[in-house]
This record gives structure tokens, C-alpha cells and sequence, in this order.
């Protein structure tokens, strides 16, 4: 067995974590997390001081930090904790759910919202998703309601890369008995996250994002041929799971999993909508950058997520549930030596901090440009006291974030669905702004009522609920409905109310 | 001349989104190179949209973009 205690069903079991290798995996991840902190700081280093150049990085960047910024920004906790541990309860189906879903739906939402955005952003200067959306419909009230239900949505999905950084650490350190207790890693990634993401912006923010895709690609890789070596390869692994748990082998053998796998499929939508993606969209130099993007964006989600579960269904071979800790940490900790170990945690911590970042800087643009500008400063706010209102948003953001963690106790997948949902449900209202001139100022604050309307009703519904909720118990998935429905009465209103005047300038064809 | 914004796109959008919900590929436990066939085929589905996407930058892609 190598070393390993005789585990299920005659396979290796996970070892326990000795201090030794305690301290190995902790100095791995100090290293990794120091060396996070320097690639950002470098950043600083070409920072023209500028509000501009602090929120989008004077619109600089390059094809392939540009493809692996929008990859590590789109892959979060959800991604390395959240999908193993789903795949660990519902096996091979999950890559469906969230592997070539987003494969397909999101290359298409950056090639037709994302270019678009980018040229609109760079011909009127706007930073935030809200300056021009006030700027379309003429509307400062519509903004600062968008403004509102965007950061209220945004609350959870940051939630999950905080809460998840705490979970991380400690199962890494040997779970509830001894580990180190998950406010430390909460408040780590927090204050790492803090430290570059103030001081050098939205280039030290890509920098950073280039680097920890890079390592998770990479650890992701190396846990998927490591931690299945040790059942034998991925081929006796996968046996071994047919022959005790077919059911995780089946596609779509739960009976609800066709409703399931068509909700799921609208979650992708909700790219089109998210601030901290629309300001990467905005930092692209050129639209050629975006053709890179949209080549290798499905590749590089292959990558990442084909791993990842096949490992979360590999861990039913080593773990009975239910689970005290995220699987796929469980696995690194009981099947790899304490410095791969170090490297794979070091691994969960990128994926988790290289989305945090980016909505953090987000944040700070929005309140910012939206707020603080819209409201009584205008163009009397210098360029520095912009970038300070962005640096003390982004801080006041993170600081909630993590009191909040201290409490929140859903699952990190249950959190991120949800969060999802309501962005996925505003991307109707975005996409009528760009490619539909008769949409109104009406149609678009029906829509955002609407989905916060459905959003908060689901929501309650779903309180006190075991599991994944789903309408019914049918397997439907709220976003399934308040897609539709946004799309519905945004079409609707608009028709109904009076057209806007002079939108040429909005649309390239005229 | 370019046109401004491409539709056909929206129809290689509308084929993958078709395949993805494949129903040939529901309810089988088989297995390709030791891997669940399903599985396989989901992945050929993102190296699929990687293809597609190569085309649209090819052949649709919208002449206000390099304008500027």
C-alpha cells in the first residue's frame, strides 16, 4: 500500500496528517501566498495613479493575460470546492452541468456582449456596467437600482471565496479536531487579496490572475494523476466506481436530471452580467485580444473542470458520506506527500482569491464611478481621491464579506447557485441595451424588479431546505424561470412604453 | 464589406446547444478508454465550441471591432 492504511473496499485509505506534514503544507502555502502578494505589488510598479488606469488598467492588456484573467476570475471556490463536492454526491453528470455548459454558452456571451461592451467602453469611456446602462436609457435611478441588486448578489458569490478560503485551510490542517480555524484562512485571503488588489488595481489584479490560472491549471492537473494513481490509474478508478457506485458513472441517472441539466444551462448567462468580468472585458487593448479568448476559453474550462471531477467522483472510493470537509481537500491531504500537498492547497487558494480580486476591484469601480461621482462629487473628484474611494470600497467590501463568513453556514455550492441565478437573470436586460434599440429605460427597471422579485421569492421558498432546492422538488432550478421571465417582461414593457430617442451612438450600424 | 454583427454564429450556437442535450448520450454506463463514454462526449463538445469559436473569429467577425 506505500505507506498508506488499508482504505474501502481493499483500495489505499487516506492517511492521517502528521505535524510534519503539517508544517510542510503550511510553509508551502505561506511561500505561495507571499509570492502572490509580490507578483501584485510588482504590478504597482507601472501604476500611472490614474482612476482609468487603477480600475481597468488604462485598457492595456493583452490576448494571453486577458484569456487567463477571464478564466481565473470565472473559476472560484465553486469551481474547485463546490463542483468536486457535487460530483462526489452526483458523479459524472456535474461536468455537464458546469463543464461544457459553460464551454459553449460563454464564448458566444463574450463574443456578442463582451466585444461590444469593449467598443462602447472604450468610444464613451465608461468603466462600470451602471455608466452605461444610465447612459442608455438615460436614467440615474435605474443605475442606482441596478447598483444596489448588483452588489446584494454579489455579497454571496464573494462569500464563496472567503468562506471558502477559511473551509480550505483548515480541512488542509486536519479538519475540525486540530485545524487551524477557518476565520484564520478567511481573514488570510481576505487581507492578501486586500494588500494587492489596493495598491496596484486592475494591472496587478490581471497580473496576479495570469499567475494563480496558471498554478491551478497546473495543480489541478498534477492532483488528477497523482491522487488517482493511487487507486490503481484512472481506468481501475473508474471501474472500481462502476461496480460500487454505477450510479455516478450513469449520465443523467437521477430521474429529475433532465430538468436539472436544462437549468443548468442557463446558469453560464450569467458571465453577461457580472461587473468584474465586464471591467476585464474593458482592460482588453485591442478587440483582436478577444479572439484568443473566445478560441481557447472552452479548452482552458476542459482543462480545469475534467479533473476536478473525476477526482470529486473518485473521492466516493476513499470517503463514505457524509463529509466533514470540501472532498477534493480531503483527497489532496489523505493521497498526496506534504509538499505536493502544499502545492494543491496552494492550488484552491488561487482559484479562490483570483475570482475575489476581481470583484473586489469591481466593487470599488462601482461605488466609485456610480456612486461617489454620480452623486454630488461629478468631475470635481480627482484622479487620486477615485482611486482612494475605489481602494476603501474594495477594503469595506472584503471586511463584510468576512464578517459574514463567520456566520454563513450554507454549502459553498447552495451560495454560489444562488448568486448565479439573479446575474444570470439580469443578462436579458444587458443584452436588449446592446443589440436592441427600441428596449427602454421601463423595460430594463421591470426587468431588474422582476428578478429581484423572483430572486427574493425562491429564496425564502428554499429556506430551511435540505439539499439542493429546485422548484417542487421537480428538479427545475429557480434560473430557469427568472431567465424567461426577465427576458419576457423586459420585451413586453418596452413594447408597451415610449421609445427612446437618440440611441444612435449606441449601435455601430448606424 | 464586413457585416456589422454576424447571425449565423447564433445557428453554430443553436447546433451545440442541440448536442449538448443529446439524448443518445443519457442513461449508459459505458465507457470509452476508461472513461464514461458521456463523459467523453461532453468534453468533444468544449473542444467542439473551441473549433466553432476559431471559425467565428475567422469568418464573423465584426468589422466595427478593428475600427476602433
Amino acid at each position: 500500500m506505500g505507506g498508506y492504511p488499508q482504505g474501502l473496499a481493499g483500495l489505499p485509505g487516506p492517511r492521517l496528517i502528521g505535524q510534519a506534514r503539517k508544517n510542510m503544507i503550511l510553509t508551502v502555502v505561506v511561500a505561495y501566498l507571499s509570492l502572490v502578494t509580490f507578483v501584485g505589488l510588482a504590478g504597482h510598479r507601472f501604476f500611472k495613479g490614474t482612476g482609468e488606469d487603477y480600475f481597468v488598467a488604462s485598457r492595456s492588456i493583452g490576448p494571453a493575460v486577458l484569456l487567463l484573467t477571464l478564466v481565473g476570475t470565472n473559476m472560484t471556490a465553486f469551481t474547485m470546492l463546490g463542483v468536486s463536492g457535487e460530483a462526489y454526491n452526483r458523479g459524472v453528470m456535474v461536468f455537464a452541468f458546469v463543464g461544457s455548459s459553460s464551454a459553449i454558452l460563454v464564448p458566444f456571451i463574450f463574443y456578442y456582449l463582451g466585444t461590444r461592451c469593449w467598443w462602447l467602453g472604450k468610444r464613451h469611456g465608461y468603466v462600470t456596467q451602471i455608466q452605461l446602462i444610465r447612459d442608455r436609457y438615460r436614467s440615474g435611478a435605474l443605475g442606482t437600482l441596478l447598483f444596489v441588486v448588483i452588489v446584494l448578489l454579489m455579497l454571496p458569490y464573494i462569500l464563496i471565496g472567503v468562506k471558502g478560503g477559511g473551509d480550505a485551510l483548515n480541512a488542509i490542517t486536519g479538519g475540525a479536531n486540530d485545524g487551524i480555524p477557518p476565520w484564520v484562512g478567511s481573514l488570510t485571503v481576505c487581507a492578501v487579496t486586500f494588500l494587492y488588489v489596493t495598491y496596484g488595481g486592475m494591472r496587478s489584479t490581471s497580473w496576479v490572475n495570469t499567475f494563480q490560472t496558471t498554478v491551478f491549471m497546473t495543480v489541478s492537473a498534477a492532483a488528477f494523476f497523482v491522487i488517482l494513481s493511487k487507486f490503481g490509474g484512472v481506468e481501475a478508478a473508474m471501474q472500481s466506481l462502476r461496480e460500487r457506485h454505477g450510479e455516478l458513472v450513469i449520465f443523467g441517472a437521477e430521474p429529475s436530471s433532465r430538468l436539472r441539466l436544462i437549468s443548468y444551462f442557463f446558469i453560464p448567462l450569467c458571465t453577461g452580467a457580472f461587473p468584474h468580468l465586464y471591467t476585464h472585458w474593458l482592460s482588453a487593448k485591442k478587440a483582436h485580444a478577444f479572439r484568443t479568448v473566445l478560441v481557447f476559453y472552452p479548452l482552458c474550462f476542459l482543462v480545469v473542470n475534467f479533473p476536478i471531477v473525476l477526482l470529486g467522483m473518485a473521492g466516493r472510493l476513499a470517503f463514505e458520506p457524509p463529509l466533514d470537509g470540501p472532498i477534493l481537500v480531503k483527497l489532496i491531504v489523505g493521497y498526496t506527500g506534504g509538499l505536493l500537498a502544499g502545492c494543491l492547497a496552494a492550488g484552491v487558494f488561487a482559484a479562490i482569491m483570483s475570482s475575489l480580486d476581481s470583484q473586489s476591484l469591481a466593487l470599488g469601480a462601482m461605488f466609485t464611478e456610480d456612486i461617489v461621482r454620480h452623486y454630488g462629487f461629478d468631475d470635481q473628484l480627482s484622479e487620486q481621491q477615485q482611486v482612494m474611494f475605489g481602494r476603501m470600497f474594495a477594503a469595506a467590501f472584503l471586511a463584510l464579506a468576512f464578517v459574514c463568513s463567520l456566520f454563513a453556514d450554507q454549502s459553498i455550492f447552495a451560495l454560489g447557485t444562488w448568486s448565479l441565478t439573479g446575474f444570470a437573470g439580469l443578462l436579458p436586460m444587458f443584452a436588449a441595451s446592446l443589440y436592441w434599440r427600441r428596449s427602454t429605460k421601463a423595460g430594463a427597471g421591470a426587468a431588474i424588479c422582476t428578478v429581484a422579485g423572483l430572486w427574493a421569492y425562491f429564496f425564502a421558498d428554499s429556506l430551511g431546505f435540505d439539499g439542493t432546492y429546485s422548484i417542487g422538488g421537480s428538479g427545475l432550478l429557480p434560473i430557469a424561470v427568472i431567465v424567461p421571465a426577465s427576458a419576457g417582461v423586459m420585451t413586453l414593457v418596452s413594447l408597451l412604453s415610449r421609445p427612446p430617442a437618440d440611441t444612435a451612438r449606441f449601435f455601430p450600424e448606424s | 464589406m464586413k457585416a456589422l454583427v454576424y447571425r449565423w454564429p447564433l445557428a453554430a450556437f443553436a447546433l451545440l446547444a442541440v448536442a449538448f442535450f443529446n439524448p443518445a448520450a443519457w442513461n449508459n454506463d459505458r465507457f470509452l478508454a476508461g472513461i464514461p463514454l458521456s463523459l467523453v462526449y461532453h468534453s468533444g463538445l468544449c473542444v467542439a465550441a473551441s473549433f466553432v469559436m476559431w471559425a467565428v473569429t475567422r469568418k464573423a467577425w465584426p468589422d466595427y471591432l478593428d475600427r476602433g
